[in-house]
């Protein structure tokens, strides 16, 4: 009777304790947009480079929370580069960044980032059951500063189905056969980028002696330019491409060009999360705005703009945007998480120099 | 024929005297704006530590890293075997500048126009466009001369020589040639001809000697921008293996993180090749004097060359046609595309980008802050240049020489480190902070870049004006600003008006200079253009190029018209 008594007294006071922290959330949710709403506006430091996002987004925040949003684009290293001296000079011209992963090396360590975990405050955010696995993402070792939102299968293989079938490429090895020799093109893997992950992730899965057979003696062709790549696979000129643009071949293939993903068995690929890191970044000049920024782009409704528009699945389950079935990891295969901070700030350093060292520069 | 005596050019003439604390003041504020960028660049490079640490920590970890790489010396070698255009692009464009100014030939003002058309087109679309024509495996030129046995690769040297020539060196070293020709008297030609030579006589042994200074401007600065250029050589050299120098600059900066010491120690090496060319330079053009404007009349009757000008209008308009009017139809097609480049789909043809692009809320301040920045740049431009080619080449001030190096500075820094030493400065100097993320940075940090090129052309300008016209104003009683507006300043206008539209061109489509500097507030068209291109999105970015291309195009025509009211 007593320890009934018991339970009943320890579920009233948790009930009791959420109930005053959800409220406490509420009002200081209240609070903070109603600050917002006087500072007008938020800037967002950004390398997702598609308009239509942009444009969808700017629109959507604005509508629902009145205040303007306004979207910095630029190459990710170049962000990284803003921010970094903006921070030095404690002098932000930004509010928030959602981008990559790198300011994990580059700005976390020198202080440039604001903890974001305590500044999640809509409801929908903080309910963990929204969130693939029962959990927020972090690839920060404090688990506080970068938030990821989207996790898809990325260094998918894409053949033209006019000359191979899907069936003669089930394995990594099969690329290594001689009738593929001249015919293999990839995004340029000496340089950061789609083309790097996907050797990097060869190097590490199979090898440097898979990586120079492959690269070096079937005289694998590089481009810079993803259309440039995409037009050579699509028009029969090179049959296999490596690092293309997941969204772009959808286009094509969608449109009817003879273009499909291939999965190895023995390297299915890895794990990214692309440009969705949320980042806060610290002295932002509009930091309550910033958080109602931040708690919108993690939102359902921001996440189904950004998954719309990016093209890449959200971690968050009740976004429902149809994206290449390829993207999603198939049950039974492995997938190195390439966002990992071990991985990220530790292996893949390690593994890009090895890279670059066996293809040469 | 000998080339001509011309006792009057080597005559010494009073230079125009200035206080020597008015010369050392500019030699020390273009020494400011110079060669800090260079020390921020030089400091940066020795900085070792690792992209998290928040201290500049020194070591030469950065100059190992950068120069040990086995691919240095081959990007090296195709950085100099690709610049042979420029001495192709020098001959060419003097040939076509002689031709447009003193050949008569029809369809003159069509040709100089198209030359400008040329210049103004973006350079990536028209790349891809090429692309189309010239890939090995499926380029339309390439399907029909394949019949005839022929096959053309885009994707080697002579490819990325070709596109190069046609799309930027052929036409911008034409149009900065074309002034300095209109500039120089008839009387020495003329002289020539009285002592018998013939038409190329004249041309080799007279226009050559004494054009000199503006040519070696010219390939000077063509050379080191064709070792600076990397977009055309990423996109057609990537897949035969040509990599050139500043690649390895670009794929540094873009890295994750961002390698910013070991790309400030790989371009010191443009610092090194760029101070050792404006040595030589200043060294030829240092003791010499090469006056072509003198107090007699300038008018010049075009010479006639018979039944040769339908051949010679042929070759130019075929050039013409196949240099711009070919990648700029491409151009206004692809941005009619539903897929860039493909014909084959259904529907290929869609008004979709466009409709994009001009709903875009941020498409109509992109204009707005293009034109602010441009014409600001521009009009500053002329004002600045103007003055210190003439301090340049009229001045005795002291350090005359290391004013003339230091003015070649800005090109030693690609675009990106020059924004990202004045991204620095601006935060790191109190009195320059509150020019951050204000267009007043983004003007000057414009009009340090495009310093060389509009003080040298300027400069060059002034020294063709023989200084007994100001000799006579001086006896006339004017002063030295009445005789420089009245009579300076009239003369050396059309080179003026060049310089000033070349700068509001680079204004109007600069990207990697102002991209870190520039803020959501002033945001241009060509930085949208970027955003468009980094998503993949090639129909959006060719109509912005389109447009870039137009403004500029309107502005060059209203200042043409200008000129020729103020020449009536």
């Amino acid at each position: 009777m007593i320890k009934f008594f018991l339970y009943g007294v320890g579920i009233a006071i948790i009930f009791f304790h959420v109930g005053e922290a959800s409220s406490a959330g509420q009002e200081d949710w209240n609070a903070i947009l109603a600050k917002a709403r006087q500072e007008g506006e938020v800037v967002l430091l950004t390398s997702v480079d598609r308009t239509e996002f942009r444009q969808a987004a700017t629109s959507a925040f604005e509508k629902r929370f009145g205040i303007k949003a306004e979207f910095r684009v630029l190459m990710s290293g170049e962000a990284t580069a803003v921010a970094s001296r903006e921070c030095a000079a404690r002098r932000q011209s930004t509010d928030v960044m959602l981008g990559g992963n790198s300011e994990v090396i580059a700005l976390r360590p020198k202080g440039c980032l604001e903890p974001l975990k305590s500044r999640l405050l809509l409801p929908e955010v903080l309910d963990l059951k929204n969130w693939k696995g029962g959990f927020l993402k972090w690839t920060d070792p404090e688990g506080q500063y970068i938030l990821q939102t989207v996790e898809y299968v990325s260094g998918t293989v894409f053949v033209n189905t006019d000359h191979v079938k899907l069936t003669d490429l089930g394995s990594a090895k099969d690329l290594l056969k001689s009738e593929y020799k001249g015919k293999i093109a990839s995004h340029e893997p000496r340089r950061s980028g789609s083309g790097q992950g996907k050797a990097a992730y060869y190097l590490s899965v199979l090898g440097e002696d898979y990586v120079r057979a492959l690269y070096l003696d079937q005289k694998v062709t590089f481009s810079r330019n993803h259309a440039q790549l995409l037009d050579w696979v699509v028009r029969g000129a090179y049959w296999i491409g490596l690092g293309l643009e997941d969204e772009r071949v959808d286009m094509f293939r969608r449109e009817g060009f003879p273009i499909a993903a291939v999965t190895q068995k023995d390297a299915a690929g890895y794990l990214s999360g692309d440009s969705s890191m949320i980042k806060l970044l610290r002295d932002a000049p509009h930091p309550n705005a910033a958080i109602v920024l931040v708690n919108w782009l993690a939102s359902k409704e921001g996440q189904e703009i950004f998954s719309r528009f990016a093209g890449r699945p959200s971690r968050r389950t009740d976004v429902d945007v149809k994206v290449p079935e390829w993207l999603y990891p198939k049950p039974g295969f492995n997938y190195i998480d390439t966002m990992d901070y071990e991985y990220y700030a530790k292996k893949r350093p390690e593994v890009v120099k090895n890279l670059i060292q066996l293809l040469g520069r | 024929m000998a080339p001509v005596e011309f006792s009057r050019i080597l005559l010494p003439a009073r230079p125009f005297r200035t206080d020597a604390w008015l010369g050392s003041l500019v030699v020390l504020g273009v020494a400011a704006l110079t060669l800090t960028p260079i020390f921020f660049i030089l400091l940066g490079s020795l900085n070792s530590a690792d992209p998290g640490e928040t201290d500049w920590r020194f070591g030469l970890r950065a100059w190992q890293e950068a120069f040990s790489s086995p691919g240095t010396l081959s990007s090296i070698g195709y950085s100099f075997l690709l610049s042979v255009r420029c001495l192709i692009g020098i001959v060419v464009a003097f040939f076509i500048s002689w031709l447009l100014v003193r050949v008569r030939i029809p369809l003159r003002g069509f040709i100089e126009f198209s030359l400008w058309v040329a210049y103004f087109l973006p350079d990536l679309p028209v790349a891809i466009g090429w692309i189309l024509l010239l890939d090995p495996q499926y380029g339309l030129i390439n399907q029909v001369i394949q019949a005839f046995g022929f096959k053309l690769n885009i994707f080697s040297v002579y490819g990325i020589i070709w596109v190069h020539l046609t799309a930027s060196t052929i036409p911008v070293m034409t149009i900065l040639l074309t002034p300095a020709l209109r500039q120089m008297e008839a009387s020495f030609e003329e002289a020539a001809w009285v002592c018998g030579a013939n038409t190329f006589e004249a041309f080799k042994g007279v226009l050559l000697p004494i054009l000199a200074p503006a040519l070696l401007t010219v390939f000077l600065a063509g050379l080191i921008r064709s070792l600076e250029a990397f977009q055309i050589e990423q996109l057609l050299g990537t897949p035969s293996g040509i990599y050139v120098f500043a690649t390895r600059i670009y794929d540094l900066i873009q890295g994750e993180p961002p390698l910013f010491p070991e790309a400030m120690a790989v371009s010191t090496f443009f610092l090194v090749i760029l101070f050792m060319l404006a040595l030589l330079y200043q060294h030829y053009t240092g003791e010499r004097r090469f006056a072509t404007i003198s107090g007699r009349a300038t008018s010049f009757r075009p010479v006639d060359v018979g039944r040769w000008k339908w051949f010679l209008v042929a070759f130019l308009v075929l050039f013409i046609a196949v240099a711009v009017f070919l990648p700029l139809g491409i151009l206004v097609v692809g941005s009619l595309m539903r897929l860039f480049g493909y014909f084959n789909v259904s529907d290929p043809f869609t008004t979709r980008h466009w409709i994009l692009v001009s709903t875009d809320p941020v498409f109509l301040s992109g204009i707005r802050n293009s034109f602010v920045l441009a014409t600001g740049t521009a009009g500053l431009a002329i004002l600045l240049y103007g003055l210190l080619g003439y301090l340049l080449a009229r001045g005795r001030i002291v350090a005359k020489s290391t004013l003339n190096v230091l003015v070649w500075l800005p090109w030693a820094i690609p675009g990106l480190l020059l924004g990202l030493a004045f991204l620095w400065l601006f935060l790191s100097v109190r009195i320059l902070s509150p020019l951050y993320g204000s267009f007043g940075a983004l003007v000057l940090v414009m009009l340090i870049k495009e310093m060389p090129i509009g003080v040298h052309m300027t400069k060059t300008a002034f020294i063709q004006i023989d200084e007994e016209l100001e000799q006579a104003a001086h006896v006339c009683g004017s002063g030295w600003l009445g005789t420089y507006w009245r009579i300076v300043l009239p003369l050396i206008a059309p080179m003026l008006v060049t310089v000033g539209l070349i700068v509001f061109m680079a204004g109007l489509r600069d990207i990697s200079t102002i991209v870190l500097l520039s803020s959501a507030s002033t945001r241009t068209l060509a930085l949208l253009m970027m955003e468009y291109s980094m998503g993949g999105q090639m129909g959006p970015a060719s109509i912005i190029g389109l447009l870039l291309s137009l403004f500029g195009l309107a502005m060059a025509l209203t200042c043409r018209k200008q000129l020729r009211s103020l020449e009536g």
